[in-house]
């Protein structure tokens, strides 16, 4: 019988819900190895081969023929006939061994049905889409609904004789409908993976797509379908007989059940009849279930049993001994000697370990800070290093498999390990509060923001609901926010709205210290600057400390008062800021720094930092940074240094052990500096020269519009409206813009992912329109291929490295044979700086890091012997010091392999460290276009002045003033016509509001899409268009 | 509400495929399904015959066509014809009329009982990882998911009716000893019927929402926005019910209405197993007997009543998911 989940996926949320974090890995080994380490899969797995032993060979294990009724009637278990005999005199044993042959072959087989129909049905419907998933969705929820055993008894009525075929093709034919559903659900969260639609700009075919880079990365899913069908086959199938609709004559235990309740077993005492066959039944279907559930614990990371972790005095890895600290205990640098009234937080040798696998995993180790009242420390470091486990850790937000294995944290005098809960939860909220990264998942989603403040207030005060609300309103107000929201739903709020409530909410009760973990990061641009003025402001006006963790440095030089670079789980240098920015000790800080492109002062080649961050698992013997620092000495290797006291800061750097307090004995950033120019090695992102007369590709009045899905009105989204630019030959074209602007629909257009709507598309001279069928299509892709944005979603993680690459050369290069095809896939490997090329072409994508990975990308496109990349936004997802790496490649690429660029990106820093030309878009139009280093010095629009001012520079004396404006980029929908920067425009006339701006020429070779601009360039009073940073807060005088 | 409306849609879709699958199925049969069926039932008169036709939606002499709107009219004026073996003469309607209240009361109230408390169990299960509690259920309850209910049932009966006499073996109430009625001892002898079946039910359902509950609430522990409860400092009895109760049971009840074609599949046989006058034995008897009028008739009841608890599991999802009512 079917019962209500019977083995069917238990996780009940289908595998599409954390795409990217818990990878299922590679099937094959991997995943059968984890399998038999699960208590639960191995139990599954040892009845099903005893099972499937039993139905193989029941001739030899039963001891009769189950269908010979010589036997005398009604016996009870004896050692003739260990389950005794039924009323027809047969041997109940043998009928329960031979019955299993049945069972298992219509699991199989009509689970196996089932499991096709419900893979074709649901990934067909996820990957078609539109209307072809309606209907198949629809058929499935149908059959779904509909209840399958009526329906079944109502059709074997009319059919009559179910024989074994007929159930068979009934159940399979019946019961897809439940996996059809979860496959479609995963199907479709893959389908916006990148990896797909690589595989569809690479020119493979759709049905190459389904088959080879969709099916092999649902395999777990697949299986569970598999397993979980297999359960309802013999479920149903045993109700069948037992009813009688089946034939009475097979061997099967749904048969045997059916005789027994006939001849009123139980009542007439040969219970063994009944129960052993429904034992049996259980145990196949447990064994199946078993299996399924060990599937559901290994594909989600989340349901594996907890480990506990044990608390260890000191947790060091690399078996050396303790550091000593050289600082004394309460004495930091930046805060006065002795302990200060003020001091809110200490925080001493704290360790954090995750119990996985086979030894526990140091996150963080043994770090030391301090926070004084009013104190605006800033966390720093790259991913992995630590900062967000050290933020949960001070929080006391741990939860297993993580937990604090040393040190302490002691906040206003109290140790916090040692509150008992409900001491701490006093304490939360009231005293300190936290921020966590990305609000896009922080916030309850079936409650609305004032519901989930006046849960706050209810737990931690007795206030009326009057008052209640008042201090809702009043945060809200704190942050910019309109009171209405009170009573909306964190997903009808946008990204940057959901973050200032968070914030808001963390004010309540006004806390001594507000913890922030990357509160900006999901933001654009000029909402970050102007979010991180705003907590400048709130931090200035209600005194809270604050500690805030960012991935980038550059953005907290002019807020905070101290900065902490952590590298792997350590404290790498801890100081004031000033000394940190001023003179930056430890090598890894100073190379952080200086990854920074500028957007204002010289051209600096920078040089990145090579590598990338030590495995947590497996950190280096030494030194941490060693195997990455420019610096390093023999001893580095060897030794791990602990902390050195300089005064003004404290750095783990064996470079300073002989150094007294307060000096720096290295050279400063301009030696640094100076050396780097020197020995740059094509580095030097070059001038290219004057563009080539016949440009590469060309756009003319390109649009692309998207319809909303509305019942009652239509609504267009506005991509992209009548955009027009050219590429020349050897050229880094950098196309800015923040979310919305419709730089990734401009990026898709050109590899043919979408058509345009109108306009034009030309490719050396020819449209693309009048490419011809598949051929056409592929020629041009050969030509013009895109590298991703996520280096983890662009390659499809069931293949090796190799295979991306050796598809595209086989797709794209016919001119080379087979053998030489391996030599061109090391060829590329080694353009883009994979080396060794062999070793690394073998390896499986989980196993290299970001910055590896992206450079895959790049390989892939190289392999086609390209003449324009198409790269989105390649390195926003990178760490700071990797990013550069990529950006040089790049450069060097443009240089050695002559290929054009198309650069988009959202930071004007890298556009400008790397391309030629500029264009600016905003909201589906481009508003600049102009040569890069003209356009940053001396921009014309608005809109770009804007975007110029918002970009931090940490090489600037002080924050400057800027705009305030803290809105978002539009979503254009239905836009009526009129300049669309207009609504935030500090210049804006009369005639912005009518007509919509075109691009015309208001410097040489400088276009501009604003009246204003167009009008002073005619008049040609250069004077008044003040470039960036010397502009004056209230803009141009201007008549309105 | 456009998200309530969509349902509807979709109620109305499954139903006319309900009542199509009705109508096709007797048409599978090679020839003319009056005369084969008149074949097995040869001393039918003209009553029985008229009732068949109205089964198979008229005179075969119409067009196809014809015969699917004729059969439509009936559907909806709840015109089933007659029983023609099981119980002859009388009308359809009025015995599965007979046979309804019956299924509501055990079918329905142990579904339903089922469902809340393998959702606490699975809630409070989960929340106390790691604790014997938890190590213990789930390989339990895999197993206990996997039995056939009927077998459940006959264990049941062994167990309780047989060995200790505790309860009774069959039927709803003793027909010899009580008046139906709102006397005391109806009720008692009532409720003395149903325990053993409703046990039934309750004792292999109940595994699967245990399971589906415990799995969600401890993906959903992991999210943010709980880790953001526990930094408000709220307590843990709040933080279990509002944030991860309310988000972990969205998944649940949609799997639940998903899943109920499977639940009645399974009370069917149980109720056949008890011999209790519900809808479940009224259906197996009619196939046993070939009784067609009567058997398609609670095909379309059962079909019925599951589309009207997924809508009703719908609407309540639409309740406490804002993000459901708004979907395009």
């Amino acid at each position: 019988m079917i019962n209500g989940k019977d083995g069917r996926s238990a996780s009940g949320t289908g595998n599409g819900r954390r795409p990217g974090r818990s990878a299922t890995g590679r099937p094959g080994s991997k995943f059968v190895r984890a399998l038999l380490r699960d208590r639960k899969g191995t139990a599954g797995a040892i009845f099903l081969l005893l099972f499937i032993v039993l139905a193989v060979f029941p001739g030899q294990i039963a001891p009769y023929n189950p269908a010979y009724i010589g036997f005398p009637r009604s016996l009870p278990p004896s050692a003739a006939h260990w389950l005794g005999t039924t009323s027809q005199g047969q041997d109940i044993f043998s009928q329960l061994i031979w019955g299993t042959r049945q069972s298992l072959l219509i699991a199989v087989a009509a689970g196996g049905l089932a499991t096709l129909i419900a893979v074709l049905v649901g990934v067909s419907a996820a990957y078609l889409g539109g209307i072809k998933d309606g209907i198949l969705s629809l058929i499935t929820d149908v059959l779904l609904v509909i209840p399958i055993f009526p329906l079944i008894i109502v059709i074997a009525a009319y059919l009559r004789s179910a024989g074994l075929t007929d159930i068979i093709i009934v159940l399979g034919v019946l019961g897809w409908s439940y996996g059809a559903r979860q496959l479609r659900v995963q199907a479709l969260s893959l389908r916006n993976r990148d990896f797909l639609t690589a595989a569809s700009v690479r020119g493979e075919r759709s049905r190459y797509i389904i088959v080879a880079e969709i099916l092999p990365t649902m395999t777990s899913l697949i299986v569970a379908t598999f397993l979980g069908a297999a359960v309802f086959a013999v479920l149903t199938a045993a109700g069948l007989q037992f009813v009688g609709l089946g034939d009475p004559s097979a061997q099967s235990w749904g048969t045997m059940l059916y005789w027994a309740q006939n001849n009123e077993a139980l009542g007439a005492g040969m219970p063994l009849w009944v129960i052993m066959p429904g034992v049996c039944i259980a145990l196949l279907g447990g064994a199946f279930a078993f299996l399924n559930y060990a599937f559901d614990e290994i594909s989600n990371p989340a349901l594996r049993p907890v480990r506990r972790l044990a608390r260890t005095p000191t947790v060091r890895s690399g078996g050396q001994p303790a550091a000593v600290p050289l600082v004394s205990d309460g004495q930091f640098p930046g805060a006065a000697s002795g302990p200060r009234p003020g001091r809110l937080l200490e925080v001493r040798g704290l360790s954090v370990a995750y119990a996985t696998g086979a030894a526990p995993v140091v996150a963080v180790d043994n770090v030391d800070l301090d926070l004084d009242e009013g104190e605006f420390l800033a966390v720093v470091g790259e991913s992995g290093c630590g900062k967000s486990t050290l933020m949960l850790a001070i929080s006391q937000l741990l939860v297993k498999p993580a937990g604090i294995t040393g040190g302490g944290v002691v906040f206003r005098g109290r140790e916090m390990a040692q509150m008992s809960d409900k001491q701490l939860r006093h304490v939360r909220w009231q005293e300190f509060s936290v921020v966590m990264q990305s609000a896009m998942n922080s916030l309850n989603p079936v409650m609305t923001i004032g519901q989930q403040m006046a849960d706050a207030c209810k737990a931690h005060s007795a206030m009326s609901k009057k008052e209640i609300t008042e201090r809702s309103r009043e945060v809200l107000r704190l942050v910019s926010i309109d009171a209405v929201h009170l009573g909306s739903y964190p997903h009808q709020l946008s990204g940057g709205m959901r973050q200032r409530c968070m914030i808001a909410m963390a004010l309540l009760f006004t806390p001594d210290l507000v913890i922030m973990d990357e509160p900006t990061s999901a933001l654009d641009v000029v909402a970050q600057r102007s979010l991180m003025r705003q907590i400048k402001e709130l931090q200035d006006r209600l005194g809270f400390a604050t500690i805030f963790v960012t991935h980038d440095i550059s953005l907290v030089g002019h807020f905070s008062d101290r900065v902490l670079v952590m590298y792997a789980g350590q404290v790498a240098e801890l100081g004031s800021t000033s000394s940190l920015f001023g003179t930056p000790r430890h090598p890894y800080a100073r190379a952080l720094l200086e990854a920074f492109p500028s957007v204002r002062g010289p051209k600096i080649p920078l040089t990145g930092i090579a590598g990338a961050p030590p495995d947590v698992a497996a950190p280096p013997p030494g030194c941490r940074f060693q195997p990455r620092c420019a610096d390093a000495m023999p001893e580095c290797s060897v030794i791990q240094p602990p902390l050195y006291d300089m005064g003004d800061s404290v750095v783990r750097c064996l470079l300073y052990q002989d150094a007294p307090a307060g000096t720096g004995t290295l050279a400063g950033r301009s030696a640094r500096v100076a050396h780097a120019a020197a020995t740059a090695d094509g580095a030097r992102p070059e001038q290219a020269g004057v563009a080539q007369p016949a440009p590469l590709l060309e756009v003319d009045d390109m649009s692309r519009h998207f319809n909303l899905r509305g019942f009652w009105s239509k609504k267009t989204l506005h991509a992209v409206d009548d955009i027009s630019f050219a590429i020349g030959r050897r050229e880094i074209v950098a196309l800015v813009g923040e979310s919305g602007s419709g730089k990734s629909t401009v990026a898709r257009l050109l590899t043919l992912v979408y058509a345009p709507d109108s306009g034009e598309i030309r490719f050396e001279g020819k449209p693309i329109s009048a490419l011809r069928g598949r051929s056409g299509r592929l020629a041009y892709r050969g030509h013009v291929p895109m590298v991703f944005q996520d280096p983890y979603a662009s390659i499809n993680p069931a293949y090796r490295v190799s295979h991306g690459i050796m598809r595209a050369i086989e797709l794209h290069r016919p001119d080379l044979r087979r053998p030489d095809r391996r030599a061109e896939a090391i060829r590329v490997m080694e353009a883009v700086g994979l080396s060794p090329a062999e070793t690394m072409l073998s390896k499986y994508p989980y196993e290299l890091s970001g910055g590896q990975r992206q450079r895959i990308g790049f390989a892939q496109a190289l392999a086609l012997r390209p003449k324009l990349i198409v790269a989105d936004e390649p390195v926003s997802m990178l760490d700071v010091s990797i990013r550069v790496g990529v950006l040089n490649l790049m450069a060097q690429l443009r240089a050695r392999e002559d290929v054009s660029i198309l650069y988009i990106t959202h930071d004007l820093a890298s556009a400008r460290y790397v391309a030629d030309r500029l264009i600016v878009m905003y909201a589906g139009h481009i508003v600049e276009v102009g040569p890069a280093e003209q356009v940053m010095a001396a921009p014309r629009h608005p809109y770009t002045q804007l975007l110029l001012s918002a970009v931090p520079d940490p090489r600037a004396p002080r924050d400057e003033p800027g705009p305030a404006d803290a809105a978002e980029p539009p979503k254009v929908v239905n836009p009526a016509p009129g300049c669309r920067f207009e609504p935030r425009c500090p210049f804006a006339i009369d005639e912005c509001r009518r007509i919509t701006p075109q691009l015309g020429e208001v410097a040489p070779s400088q276009f501009a899409a604003c009246h204003v601009a167009l009008m002073e360039a005619r008049t040609q009073s250069p004077a008044t268009v003040a470039p960036a940073g010397e502009q004056a807060p209230g803009g141009k005088v201007q008549d309105r | 509400m456009p998200f309530v409306l969509r349902r509807l849609g979709f109620f109305v879709v499954t139903l006319w495929a309900a009542v199509s699958l009705n109508f096709v199925i007797p048409r599978l049969m090679p020839g003319n399904p009056v005369e084969v069926l008149e074949g097995e039932h040869p001393h039918l008169d003209p009553q029985a015959i008229h009732s068949l036709t109205v089964l198979l939606g008229g005179s075969y002499q119409q067009g196809l066509a014809a015969q699917y709107v004729t059969y439509w009219q009936h559907v909806l004026t709840l015109n089933f014809g007659i029983s023609i073996t099981t119980s002859f003469g009388t009308s359809v309607t009025a015995m599965v009329a007979h046979a309804l209240p019956w299924t509501i009361g055990l079918v329905g109230v142990t579904t339903i009982l089922a469902f809340i408390l393998g959702t606490l169990i699975g809630l409070v299960s989960a929340w106390r990882r790691g604790t014997w509690l938890d190590s213990a259920l789930p390989p339990i309850f895999v197993i206990t998911s996997a039995f056939p209910y009927f077998w459940v049932g006959l264990i049941l009966i062994y167990i309780f009716a047989i060995r200790l006499g505790v309860f009774p073996q069959e039927g709803a109430y003793n027909f010899l000893n009580d008046t139906p009625g709102l006397n005391w001892h109806y009720l008692v002898d009532v409720f003395e019927h149903a325990v053993l079946p409703g046990l039934t039910i309750l004792i292999t359902a109940i595994g699967g929402w245990i399971l589906t509950m415990r799995n969600n609430v401890i993906t959903i522990m992991a999210e943010d926005y709980v880790r953001t409860a526990r930094a408000m400092g709220l307590k843990p009895w709040r933080i279990m019910w509002a944030y991860v109760g309310r988000n972990a049971i969205l998944p649940n009840l949609t799997g639940f209405a998903m899943s109920l074609g499977f639940v009645v599949s399974g009370a069917i046989v149980v109720e056949y197993v008890f011999n209790y006058p519900g809808l479940g034995t009224l259906l197996l008897t009619a196939v046993n007997a070939l009784d067609y009028p009567l058997m398609q008739a609670l095909f379309l009841l059962i079909t019925v009543a599951v589309l009207l608890s997924v809508l009703a599991a719908d609407v309540v999802t639409a309740l406490i998911d804002p993000r459901t009512r708004e979907a395009s």
